[in-house]
Formats: C-alpha cells, sequence, structure tokens
C-alpha cells in the first residue's frame, strides 16, 4: 500500500512540476518571433517585435497586465499588407521596469518616442483596453504623428466617480497582484474572454511562470501604476477632441469593460457613449466576444482594421 | 468562468464506536459504523457571466432504519450530532427542503443537515440564473426535491418539494439588494408522527420570503 502511495504521489508530483514552467526573467519569455530593443526617455530598454511591411505603419500597445504576443493573432495576418510593430510598455514584458512616473502621459511620450526613432510614417496607434487609452493620449498630445487610432475595448469611455476611483486603488496593490493565487489568475484571464480560446493557455502558463522571475516585484508594482494612471487621468471629457479617424471595436459580452464590481451593464452602452463624442469615430461590436476582442475573435477584428485602413 | 462546471464530494464513514465501561481495563466494542455522503454538483454557463447558468446539484447520503438498537450505523454522523454546525448543505440554490445561507431558519430546513436525522437522503436542486442586466441584475428560478432513503414509521419516502425565486441589484461594489421567495410542498415524509412534530395530519406547507441587504465592507 504504502509503495502505491509513493508511486501516485511522485506521479502527481512529477505533473505538478511539469506543468508549471519558470523563468528567471520576463525577458526570458519567448515570443515566438524575434524582440528588438531600442532606448526611450533616456535609459529605458523598449521591447518591441517589427514585422511585415507597407505604406502604413500599426504600433500595438498591450493593455493592464498583458505584453506583445496578445497580438500574434493579429500582426500575423496584417504584416501581409502593413508593418505592425508590437511594443511591451515600460513595466511590462521585456521592457525594463524601473521606478518611473507613471502615468498615462509617460506612457504615450514612449509609444511616440519610439515612432521619431523609427522614423514612422502613416502611423496608426491600435491600443487594448489600457493601451487604448494610452493611443487616445497619445493621438491627443501629437496629432501629426499619430494619423489613425484603432481602439480595442479602449479604457477611458467608462467613467468613474472620485470614490470609485479610490476603490480601485486602494484594491489594486502590488501585494495583491503578487500574491495571485494560480487558481485566480485562471479565473482572472477567463474573465476576459465570453468563451477562453484554448489557444490563450499560453498566456496563464506566462503569467504562472513569471512568478519566480527576478523583475516580477517591479511588474507588480507597474500594474498597480497602470491602474493609477488611468483612473488619475480620466479621458472620457477630452473625446471629442480626437480629430484622427478611429475604428472602436468592443465585444459586446465584455466582462471588464464595464467595471463588474462597480457599475455592471452592457458593454454596448458604454461603447456608443465614448464612440458618439468622437467626431471621426465608427463603433464596431463583436457578438459573443469579450474584452480579449482581438485574441477571441481575430477574423473579424482583423477584417475591421483591414476596412478601415483601405478607406471602406 | 468555465462553460461547464463540475464538482462534488465524496464522504465515507467506515470504523466502530468502542465503550470503555466503569471498572473495565479494556474497551468493548458497541456499533460498527459504515456511512456514505455523496454529491454532485454540474453546471453549464450559457452566457456572458457566472449568473448565466444553469446548474444542478445532487446529495446522496445513507440512512439506518433503526438507530444503533442493531450494533450497526448505516447513516452519515455529522457534527451536528453534538450540537455544533456541521455537515450543513448550502450554496445549492433551495431554501426550504435544503437550508439557505440566507434564511434565518437556516437551520431548520426539511433537511437540516446531511443525516438528515439518520434517514438519509436522495436529493436535489435545479437552478437556472440569468442575468437580467449583465453584472447587475440578477434572477434565478429554482426547484428541489427530495426522498428520504429510509421511510419513518407512519410516513413514506417522498420529503417534498420546492419552487423558489430570487431577484438581486447591485448597487455598489459588493452592495447587493436581493428579494427571495420560496415554497415547499410536503411530501408523505411528513405523514409520520415521528417527523412532523406529532400530530395526526400532514402540517401545511411552508413558504417563505424575504429581502436582504448584503454588503461586504472591507
Amino acid at each position: 500500500m504504502k509503495t502505491i502511495l509513493s508511486i501516485a504521489f511522485t506521479i502527481l508530483l512529477a505533473f505538478s512540476a511539469g506543468s508549471q514552467n519558470k523563468v528567471n526573467s520576463m525577458k526570458d519569455l519567448d515570443y515566438g518571433v524575434e524582440v528588438k530593443t531600442l532606448k526611450v526617455k533616456g535609459d529605458i530598454s523598449l521591447a518591441y517585435t517589427d514585422e511585415g511591411a507597407g505604406d502604413e505603419t500599426i504600433v500595438f500597445i498591450h493593455g493592464l497586465a498583458s505584453y506583445i504576443p496578445a497580438w500574434k493573432k493579429n500582426t500575423a495576418v496584417l504584416k501581409n499588407n502593413f508593418r505592425c510593430i508590437a511594443i511591451d510598455l515600460p513595466g511590462y514584458g521585456q521592457s525594463d521596469k524601473g521606478n518611473y512616473e507613471v502615468s498615462m502621459e509617460f506612457y504615450a511620450d514612449v509609444v511616440v518616442e519610439l515612432c521619431t526613432q523609427l522614423k514612422l510614417k502613416n502611423v496608426v496607434l491600435a491600443g487594448h483596453s489600457m493601451g487604448g487609452q494610452v493611443a487616445i493620449t497619445a493621438a491627443l498630445k501629437y496629432p501629426t504623428i499619430v494619423h489613425k487610432l484603432i481602439l480595442i475595448a479602449p479604457a477611458g469611455f467608462e467613467t468613474f466617480n472620485k470614490g470609485q476611483r479610490q476603490w480601485f486603488r486602494d484594491v489594486m496593490t502590488a501585494d495583491g497582484v503578487r500574491l495571485t493565487t494560480a487558481e485566480q489568475i485562471r479565473i482572472n484571464y477567463a474573465y476576459n474572454f465570453y468563451n477562453m480560446p484554448d489557444d490563450a493557455e499560453f498566456m496563464i502558463d506566462d503569467r504562472l511562470a513569471i512568478r519566480s522571475a527576478s523583475d516580477f516585484g517591479d511588474y507588480c508594482y507597474h500594474i498597480t501604476q497602470g491602474v493609477n494612471a488611468m483612473v488619475n487621468t480620466p479621458i472620457y471629457d477630452f473625446l471629442p477632441q480626437v480629430q484622427q479617424a478611429t475604428l472602436c471595436i468592443y465585444g459586446a459580452n465584455d466582462n471588464l469593460i464595464p467595471n463588474r464590481y462597480l457599475n455592471g451593464g452592457k458593454t454596448e452602452k458604454y461603447a456608443k457613449a465614448g464612440a458618439s463624442r468622437m467626431p471621426n469615430c465608427k463603433l464596431e461590436m463583436i457578438q459573443d466576444c469579450g474584452h480579449f476582442v482581438m485574441f477571441e475573435k481575430p477574423d473579424e477584428v482583423n477584417a475591421f482594421i483591414a476596412n478601415f485602413l483601405a478607406g471602406m | 468562468m468555465d462553460r461547464f462546471i463540475l464538482s462534488g464530494f465524496l464522504n465515507y464513514n467506515l470504523g466502530s464506536i468502542r465503550q470503555k465501561p466503569a471498572g473495565s481495563e479494556s474497551f468493548n466494542k458497541k456499533t460498527t459504523i459504515s456511512g456514505l455522503a455523496a454529491n454532485l454538483r454540474a453546471g453549464y454557463r450559457y452566457g456572458q457571466t457566472p449568473g448565466d447558468a444553469i446548474i444542478a446539484d445532487m446529495l446522496f447520503t445513507s440512512g439506518d432504519n433503526n438507530g444503533v438498537s442493531d450494533s450497526k450505523y448505516t447513516g452519515v454522523i455529522t457534527s451536528n450530532t453534538w450540537g455544533s454546525p456541521g455537515g450543513i448543505f448550502i450554496g445549492h440554490g433551495g431554501y426550504l427542503l435544503f437550508p439557505h445561507g440566507n434564511v434565518v431558519n437556516r437551520f431548520l430546513a426539511a433537511v437540516t443537515d446531511i443525516s438528515n436525522i439518520g434517514y438519509g437522503i436522495a436529493g436535489g436542486t435545479l437552478n437556472f440564473s440569468k442575468d437580467l442586466i449583465p453584472n447587475k441584475l440578477h434572477s434565478k428560478i429554482g426547484g428541489a426535491g427530495g426522498f428520504s432513503v429510509i421511510a419513518p414509521n407512519g410516513g413514506g419516502n417522498f420529503m417534498g418539494w420546492e419552487a423558489n425565486a430570487k431577484l438581486g441589484y447591485d448597487f455598489g461594489a459588493y452592495l447587493t439588494v436581493e428579494a427571495h421567495g420560496a415554497y415547499m410542498g410536503l411530501g408523505d415524509f411528513y405523514d409520520s408522527r415521528l417527523t412532523n412534530g406529532g400530530v395526526d395530519t400532514r402540517p401545511v406547507n411552508p413558504w417563505v420570503g424575504f429581502v436582504c441587504l448584503k454588503w461586504l465592507m472591507f
């Protein structure tokens, strides 16, 4: 009996160990494509991928707690017609993670500095969630550089009162992020989708793997800073000032927008409210789709983007 | 947040009760114990939120028709036997047949704990929930039914059926107002004087309705 139990325990241990990879640094994450770096803001190493070619360059900006591979189903297709550059914001993925004064403007400056250094023309910023708010901020601050906007489930269309903003600041702590259990990590990712695709599992694997990374603590800090940056500089009142042609795409069944704890309700209400404030914005709602629109419904999103950039 | 939900438990009590008579140096085996409790919860999330789901919850516990008089006990022993709450089956969506966490008479449900006063139970609940407004306005209708594994003297096995409904509205973070209602039709299990409080007729069917404010404060 003891022999059987010890064999069963060994097998269980082997499976447990095998299912949880670890990385020493978040720079060790495998993106499956060549990752380049350049220095922004003086000494911040910014990681990016650069694929394809075309008259227009799409710069992809990920959302909170995300990274470059979140766009892989889009760049894989869109690179056939466009130059596709996806970045890891400072604090995320393979980019440096220092004690920066994080704000939407800081992120916008970083994105535009990348565009300037790479001498990009006809820049189209594509931002998901928090990245959408970054893209809007950049479009407002640098209207001559940002040519068009693609907003995918952007933050900033949903507004929060003073108490709700403080709730965000109180709830999101670096320790809270750092100590999130494996089970809760899985639940959190599942909330990003209407039907979580099997091929999204790598995001969970990576999120579990980075818990052992030397820069994981800094990453956790940056997530809290990202939340603070979003709530500290609401963008809603400035939406009418965005002059660039804009494509906005939301999943109709987004469990993150509106925030399910603070507001709840149908995503479409918030999507329409925000999009209607932007003078040149076209809104597309995708049914049976959650917050991670570009990964859950890549074919629809890629088609919308291609048509938008083709002027259709 | 997966589409399919499956969970459950299986407990099996196996052993014996031994007593040490006064003045004796050795223990005497008095009663052998063999009790089984099993639960299966299965569900499907058909919509956007965890509130868009259909969930079935099934419970079986073994019973015993003569207590320990034959030195064998095949019912389930819960810590309720000694007066502290344990083995209480909540979170299944029922109110009257099985105890509910928000009902003031939670310990006075038809099945007070999973041992069902030693008779055992085979029953369950079925709940259909829908978020009328996603993550905002929640609704649920449900039903429950149960059979006692052992029929009490003078009564039958059918414990009864229950129909219930719930409506909840989120006012803010962890702040919800809920209205609940449930009705239970008693079965022939309650024809027995052993289970109906010692009266000659089956008691009236119970119902409950209540409104509650849930506020989880940090």
